[in-house]
């Protein structure tokens, strides 16, 4: 008997081992294997397009964590009382990004394609330096990783490089990329929104910018180097001709250029990218319930029409009535701030006059309401935004070759003033900054530059970077967010029942209180970001933590 | 009890055997069950068309020649022949076939008498399923199994897309990468219990431990064995069971009136630094239900209105659910055939909307003896749903709108005709009257053919082929839904879809699984000894393909094709997947003289997941059994009717943490949900690595370890079993932490460990009490488990640390899954002093105030933190406990009087925390969200100074208030009362002129009862965030009539 099993064994096992090995070997059906990609261009640019979602996306209320915005609550960036993080998603998402550029640039190295490939190329070298400075404005220096890891690499424990090795890295990065990449002008219709020499020049201007002053304020570094980097990047940006700002709707340019009219326009040098029926943001509407609103800190810093600070302009009118202050002052002012009474689209495409709601659900704890980036359509109105997020502007690249001018020589001529920051003040009809103008009104061309930076780039995410570059930080940051002033004005005759002590707190001045000075610091180490916890634990003991954390 | 059978009709045979009257008399009896007389039972002479039942107390007389052989059957019994020697008196004990099946355990490739399993193997027959108002197979298993832990996810009739219904589990988790539900094979074949149809089920059998193992690598979840029905030779048997049930739901999140949301509001503003928007007149006029609205205070364009919306009611209703079965059994000398015929249908309870199920099961079961050596068995299955649905929204998506639905948004217009909105907030009601309906039809084939060829005395060849074809083809459209503002001048706008992107997306899945098995069987008896051996092989290959299209800018809403949409936004998907699985096995048991027996598997597989070198693993099963029962000196005590030791030590394997290819290096194209729009919005794809590769990765081996005991005494009144056990999975598959810098999500390697322990006891109890039969069975089990070794993981987040959240997986070594951290509540600040004593400690908001909540520094470092500041120090928050329900219970209490029964079954759990989450850990998570009603009055205000839960806001301090900690800790247990049978069997004469041999009418109730300590208005099995569909209690009645 056993025999026969045996023998009938012996056939199953036959039946089993080689009939049906074959039928054990499954292949994938509808994914292509690493082995069989990379053979094309085609294939080069399908993996750089991944690239583009690690972009900023919107919502960003970035500048709710400085002096200049204020949310539905505190912000415990803004006031300091923030506390090391298990993790980060800007650290993970960062090197999760960095990875991937490492491959293409691996497999480019690998490939036979040559100078076929060279853009995409370019394209990744972008995306690691952009990356990298998504971590270097947070924590300073970082670990450089410029090849593909492996969980055995000895690389996972590499230690952090200083702030401006990282710097380096990125710009030479960069430089290469502005190399391989096309211009704007050289971009198929199809290719709109893809990165270009001059995005990466942009950056370059940044970042270089960014590690100058950095260099300067914190004594930390070569700043001449950094600074002459900056000015020489956004040069190339201006001279080439390429980019313009953004004034096809005159008067109110400012106010469209950050909604659907000023997509693709030849301000933007590098976008994230909206799309109706593709990918869309509700940024608008949760604007419109003041999840980041402007503080008094910003409000004042907006020059009265005769081109002078308030506290010096015979022009501005106070603070007596709702509109008062938005009187003969920066238009700008008012394409970034709701003027109370004026009309914003709103649902049904009504044009809706709008006033401050200092009760209910969705009270603006300053009095002031944003305007910037409130969109005119329809579908923003149904959760549905389409307007890219700006992310690099022809905007910022004037700024920073101003800041940078001024930096490198400790002054700025007319002439450059009038190729830089007066080519914005013309775009809102004000009168151009001049060394007289300077003079003359007992100004400072230093915070008129950095003045003329924050009001033009107000809400774009910048203001807590340039606070902690600037090394200002620590006297900015620490005081009171104020609003509006309430008492004695027309706010307090049109809001009778808002109990002043309870409802709302104010200043002596009756201006209104959104966090008080005592709530607020700013220490030394809040000029850098912790290490994710998590990591310094996971790094064998490499990743040392910033100071003070 | 077969032997008992046996000895009765010998001893007619002996008492009477001598006479020899060839003569047609009349031959009397009584017919009984085990207990007590039986009335209705048919009896006939074999061969002739004479027949008679018995009366109520049994008796039957008959007219038969001595010789010839009288037939006794009756639903529900083994029917019985006995031949007739002489004219007497005869007495018949009837057999249920539930107890003539219980003798008989079905097990892995094979059959097995119960006093000889050595294994942990439970069963339950169709009893548990009869005349219950459920037309889910699994609904019906709940609580019933010990061991087995049925969780409902939605009370959604046929279920929700892409959410499993039932989630299945035996014996606690085997591992953290799936894999924790038994493998569920139907008459052999591997299957799904979802739409079969439970009045064809025979029996199931539940594979817990070493048992499991002659199912190798996909056993390590256990083994549900489910054996269909099969013909009773003879007449034809015609049997109808119909059943109509109203439903109600059982529970959902209550929401706040338009009075106490006002009153919410105001005091949320209040502590948020804004005056309250409700002042006295505007309150006094929501008071008045003042129907007259007002431009409203804050937002322009909108209106203020003082009347009150209940959303839950507005939308949710009685549903309605009717069941039929027709199934006729018979067969002559060489066949026998089983057919039935199911039709069930649900209508959901959301009013309007189209949320029903239908379903149709036909199955035909059919035997036919070749010869005497050789019987084909053949079951071909045909199960075919269709369930509706509301179209690009469904069912579950009305539900979220009716809680998010503002108490003061009217339903209607002005004018009553149009509905109304604004805000952004849809209108459910609007959506389940006028959103499109969608179609889910799912069908599928089984067929299951099997050969047996008895080659020589005890040699027995199975040959068996199971093809099971599954298709499923929906069709979604979201429907633009026009919504009006107050006055109706023109539409606010559309919910669901806005008009250009109302879409339709047709969806096919197309899966075929084929299993080929063969296998021989050798038995031998001689002496002692009696010995099996069993030795086989089988593949197994499945293949998985989903395609979906859709299109939006449709010319028209009248009628829905992929035709008539427009081109502009077209997509189409699709996804292959396929597996195959190889395999050898073998048994072998041996039984010493009835009382020592040793049972031994063997299994090797081969699966197509892993690379060729690697992808053969071998799973040996061992398990010994002690009949004591047997020993004359446990005879002697005369006591146990049966007593059994049992003890098992098997392996089995888990493929499920491993993806299908996950041997190569793969690139993903089209993985991200939307393409970059480049240019004028162009649809272009990307590509990306995906995920990063391991070559060594294997098998996770689960060891099990089970001892047992199975004792019945008191003259068989009394049974008990009980059963410890003790799982480890030692190779499981785990994510070992690598720095960030890595920049992808490492590859899991086969180094952590997870030991889960439990028991299961069973206990049953039968006996009469005058005319009243009853019997009492009680089971209880439970399983714990620890993640032994997760690659020293010592990170948690704060909330529930589980791997059900693919989107933030999380576990801690040493912990068990599902674990909870949170910080420790230490009540809500009252007073000034205790605020700045509060204040000193770090990590507390800036602008904290009396109202708000403490948490303890547990730690002591002086701040309030998640993590102590070094590794392996403590942070604040801590570990407050598993989510795993622990004692699950179910309790089965029968009584028959005369013609009425009584059925009661309650399940339940008596130990499982659950913490309050999303919207129910929070009041007023989003200003546009309701608060649940739960807070009201609960909360601390300044005229509420002593309320438990701290201050309403709408600042981010809410946000650190009711974050995850020991205040929203909830004791979950809960006792339910799954089903309330109470029946009445017809006397035998007045169905007899209606030709009708059996007729029973029943009222059988369904989770209408339960005793839970989860306030707020949920259902204790829900889930903790109040957005599913709700589970319902069913009143019915039914009906079972056999012809």
């Amino acid at each position: 008997m056993i025999r026969i099993l045996n023998k009938y064994k012996y056939f199953f096992l036959i039946l089993v081992l080689t009939g049906c090995k074959k039928s054990l070997d499954q292949l994938p059906e509808d994914q292509i294997s690493d082995a069989s990609f990379w053979k094309t261009p085609g294939h080069f640019q399908l993996a750089a397009n991944d690239f583009y979602y690690g972009l900023k996306q919107v919502p960003v209320y970035t500048d709710n964590n400085s002096d200049i915005a204020f949310g539905a609550g505190a912000n415990s960036v803004s006031d300091g009382s923030y506390l090391a993080t298990a993790n980060s998603t800007v650290w993970d998402n960062a090197y999760n990004g960095i990875r991937s550029t490492n491959y293409l640039l691996k497999k480019a190295q690998e490939s036979t394609l040559g100078t076929d490939i060279d853009r995409w190329v370019g394209e990744a070298l972008f995306f690691r330096a952009y990356n990298y400075w998504n971590l270097v404005e947070s924590f300073g220096g970082v670990p450089k990783i410029d090849k593909v890891l492996d969980v055995t690499s000895r690389e996972l424990y590499t230690a952090r490089s200083s702030q401006s090795e990282i710097i380096d890295f990125m710009l030479d990065d960069l430089e290469n990329a502005a190399n391989k990449l096309p211009k704007q002008s050289e971009l198929t219709s199809d290719e709109i929104g893809r990165t270009t020499q001059g995005a990466a020049l942009a950056l370059k201007a940044r970042v270089a910018l960014f590690m100058g002053t950095w260099a300067k304020y914190h004594n930390d570094g070569d700043a001449a180097k950094y600074i002459n980097i900056a000015v020489d990047a956004a040069e190339k940006i201006v001279a080439s001709g390429e980019y313009a700002l953004y004034t096809d709707k005159g008067a109110d340019s400012y106010k469209y250029l950050f909604i659907l009219e000023g997509d693709d326009s030849k301000e933007v040098l590098l976008a994230r990218r909206y799309y109706i029926n593709r990918i869309t943001h509700n940024w608008t509407r949760e604007l419109w319930f003041n999840y980041m609103v402007p503080t008094k800190n910003l409000a004042d810093m907006y020059l009265a029409t005769d081109g002078l600070p308030i506290d010096k302009s015979p022009s501005f009118q106070g603070y007596n009535t709702l509109t008062s202050e938005f009187q003969n002052r920066d238009p700008r002012m008012s394409m970034t701030f709701i003027v109370p009474g004026s009309s914003i689209f709103f649902e049904g495409g009504l044009m809706q006059p709008t006033y401050p709601g200092f009760s209910g659900s969705n009270a603006t704890h300053t009095g002031y309401m944003i305007r910037k980036f409130l969109d005119e359509t329809l579908e923003a109105t149904q959760f549905q935004g389409e307007y890219d997020f700006k992310e690099f502007r022809y905007g910022e690249v004037l700024l920073i070759l101003a800041e940078a001018l001024y930096e490198k020589n400790g002054q700025i001529s007319d002439l450059d003033l009038d190729r830089t920051i007066n080519v914005l003040r013309n775009r809102v009809s004000m009168p151009a900054l001049t060394n007289a103008q300077v003079t003359t009104n007992g100004l400072n061309m230093l915070d008129e530059i950095r003045r003329e930076r924050t009001v033009e780039l107000a809400f774009e995410g910048f203001r807590r970077d340039d606070l902690r570059r600037w090394k200002t930080a620590e006297t900015v940051l620490p005081q009171a967010l104020g609003g509006v002033k309430f008492v004695g004005t027309e706010y307090q005759q049109r809001y009778p029942d808002l109990n002043v002590g309870t409802d709302i707190q104010v200043d002596n001045n009756g201006f209104i209180i959104a966090e008080s000075a005592g709530s607020r610091q700013f220490l030394p180490k809040h000029y850098l970001d912790p290490i994710p916890l998590q990591q310094v634990q996971l790094s064998k003991g490499t990743l040392t933590q910033n100071e003070g954390w | 009890m077969k032997r008992t059978i046996y000895v009765l009709t010998c001893l007619v045979f002996l008492l009477y055997g001598n006479s020899s009257l060839a003569q047609i008399t009349a031959i009397k009896g009584t017919v009984t069950d085990e207990k007590i007389p039986l009335q209705g039972v048919t009896v006939t002479v074999k061969g002739a068309a004479s027949g008679a039942s018995t009366d109520v107390h049994g008796n039957f007389s008959i007219q038969a020649a001595p010789g010839s052989t009288l037939v006794f059957s009756s639903v529900g019994y083994v029917t019985q022949e006995v031949k007739i020697t002489k004219v007497t008196t005869l007495q018949i004990v009837m057999i249920t076939e539930a107890k003539a099946l219980e003798d008989v355990v079905v097990i892995g490739y094979g059959t097995k008498k119960k006093e000889n399993l050595t294994g942990a193997v439970s069963t339950v027959t169709s009893e548990v399923l009869k005349s219950r108002p459920i037309t889910n197979t699994l609904e019906g298993l709940q609580g019933e199994v010990p061991g087995l832990t049925i969780q409902r996810s939605t009370g959604q009739p046929g279920g929700q897309s892409g959410v499993p219904q039932y989630d299945l589990n035996v014996r606690g988790a085997s591992s953290t990468n799936g894999g924790n539900s038994p493998l569920v094979l139907i008459d052999g074949v591997a299957g799904s219990l979802d739409l079969l149809n439970p009045d064809d089920i025979e029996s199931v059998s539940v594979l817990k431990d070493a048992s499991a193992s002659i199912y190798g690598a996909r056993a390590a979840g256990g083994v549900m064995l489910v054996t269909t029905k099969k013909g009773k030779k003879g007449t034809p048997t015609i049997t109808y069971n119909g059943n109509a049930a109203v439903t109600k739901m059982s529970g959902m999140m209550k929401s706040p009136n338009n009075y106490q949301f006002a009153l919410m509001e105001n005091e949320a503003n209040i502590h948020n630094g804004a005056a309250p928007m409700y002042t006295p007149e505007l309150l006094q006029k929501v008071k008045n239900n003042d129907p007259t609205p007002i431009p409203h205070p804050l937002y322009g364009g909108w209106m203020l209105f003082f009347t009150n919306t209940n959303w839950i009611d507005a939308v949710i209703g009685n549903g309605f659910q009717q069941k039929h079965n027709i199934n006729v059994s018979g067969g002559g000398n060489n066949s026998n055939y089983y057919l039935s015929g199911g039709y069930s249908k649900l209508d959901g309870v959301i009013k309007y909307a189209p949320d029903n199920n239908e379903r149709y099961n036909l199955r035909l079961n059919y035997d036919y003896d070749f010869s005497k050596r050789i019987r084909l068995e053949t079951k071909i299955a045909f199960e075919d749903q269709k369930r509706t649905d509301v179209g690009g929204i469904s069912s579950s998506g009305i539900i979220t709108e009716a809680i998010f639905g503002m108490p003061n948004h009217p339903v209607y217009t002005q004018s009553g005709q149009k509905f109304f909105a604004q805000g952004g907030w849809g209108n459910a009601v609007a959506q389940a009257k006028e959103g499109a309906k969608a179609t889910f039809n799912t069908r599928n084939i089984n067929t299951n053919f099997r050969l047996i060829v008895d080659i020589v005395k005890g040699l027995k060849l199975n040959l068996q082929t199971g093809i099971n074809q599954s298709s499923q083809d929906n069709t979604d459209i979201a429907k633009a839904v026009p919504l009006y503002k107050w006055d109706e001048s023109s539409i606010q706008y559309y919910t669901i879809a806005n008009p250009d992107q109302a879409s339709l997306t047709r969806t096919s899945y197309n899966s075929i699984y084929r299993n080929f098995t063969g296998y021989l069987e050798y038995g031998k008896k001689f002496n002692r000894h009696d010995f099996n051996i069993m030795a086989g092989a089988s593949y197994e290959y499945n293949n998985y393909d989903w395609f979906n299209t859709s299109r939006d800018h449709f010319s028209t809403d009248e009628v829905w094709s992929i035709n008539l949409g427009g081109t502009q936004n077209m997509t189409s998907n699709e996804e292959t997947k396929h597996w195959a699985i190889g395999s050898l096995f073998s048994r072998l048991s041996y039984i010493y003289n009835n009382r020592y027996m040793l049972e031994a598997n063997l299994r090797y597989d081969g699966s197509s997941r892993f690379q060729s070198d690697s992808r053969w693993g071998l799973f040996p099963g061992v398990s010994v059994g002690w009949r004591l029962s047997q020993e004359d000196f446990i005879k002697d005590l005369g006591f146990f009717n049966d007593l059994k030791l049992r003890a098992s030590y098997g392996q089995t394997g888990n493929e499920e943490g491993i993806g299908y290819y996950d041997y190569l290096q793969l690139i993903n194209i089209g993985s991200r949900s939307t393409p970059y729009p480049f240019g004028a919005g162009s649809q272009t794809q990307s590509a990306s690595l995906a995920g990063m590769v391991s070559t060594s990765r294997t098998w996770e081996t689960l060891i099990n370890k089970n001892i047992g005991i199975d004792a019945t005494v008191l003259s068989g009144r009394l049974s008990f079993s009980f059963d410890y056990f003790i799982k480890r999975n030692k190779n499981m598959l785990i994510p070992v932490s690598y720095p960030s810098l890595l920049g992808a999500t490492p590859p899991y390697s086969n180094s952590g460990e997870l030991k889960t322990w439990g028991f299961e006891t069973a206990l049953g109890w039968n006996d009469k009490v005058g005319n009243v039969k009853y019997s009492v069975k009680l089971i209880l089990s439970d399983a714990q488990n620890k993640v032994v070794n997760y690659g020293g993981e010592d990170t948690y987040v704060l909330g529930l640390n589980t791997l059900k959240y693919w989107w933030d997986p999380h576990v801690r070594q040493g912990d068990p899954v599902d674990t909870y951290y949170g910080y420790g509540f230490d009540g809500v600040i009252r007073t000034q002093k205790e605020l700045d004593d509060y204040k000193q400690l770090g990590g507390v908001p800036s602008d904290i105030k009396i109202g708000d909540a403490k948490f303890k520094d547990l730690n002591g470092d002086g701040k309030i933190s998640l993590y102590g500041d070094k590794a392996g120090e403590k942070g604040d928050a801590v570990n407050l406990g598993s989510l795993t329900p622990r004692y699950n219970f179910g309790i089965n209490i029968n009584v028959a009087y005369k013609n009425f029964d009584l059925g009661i079954f309650a399940q339940g759990v008596a130990k499982r925390i659950i913490f309050r989450e999303g919207d129910y850990a929070m009041p007023w998570s989003a200003w546009w969200r309701q608060p649940p009603l739960f807070y009201y009055g609960k909360t601390w205000n300044e005229d509420r100074p002593n309320a438990p839960y701290p201050e309403l806001s709408f600042g981010s301090i809410n946000n650190y208030n009711y974050q995850p900690s020991t205040l929203q800790k909830i004791n979950a247990a809960y006792i339910r009362l799954k089903n309330l049978q109470l029946g009445y069997t017809f006397s035998a004469g007045v169905m007899k002129k209606l030709s009708i041999s059996k007729a029973r009418i029943y009222f059988s109730g369904q989770d209408i009862w339960e005793l839970h300590g989860v306030k707020g208005g949920w259902d204790p099995e829900a889930s903790t965030s109040g957005f599913n569909y709700p589970f319902q209690r069913f009143y019915s009645a039914g009906i079972d009539v056999t012809f």
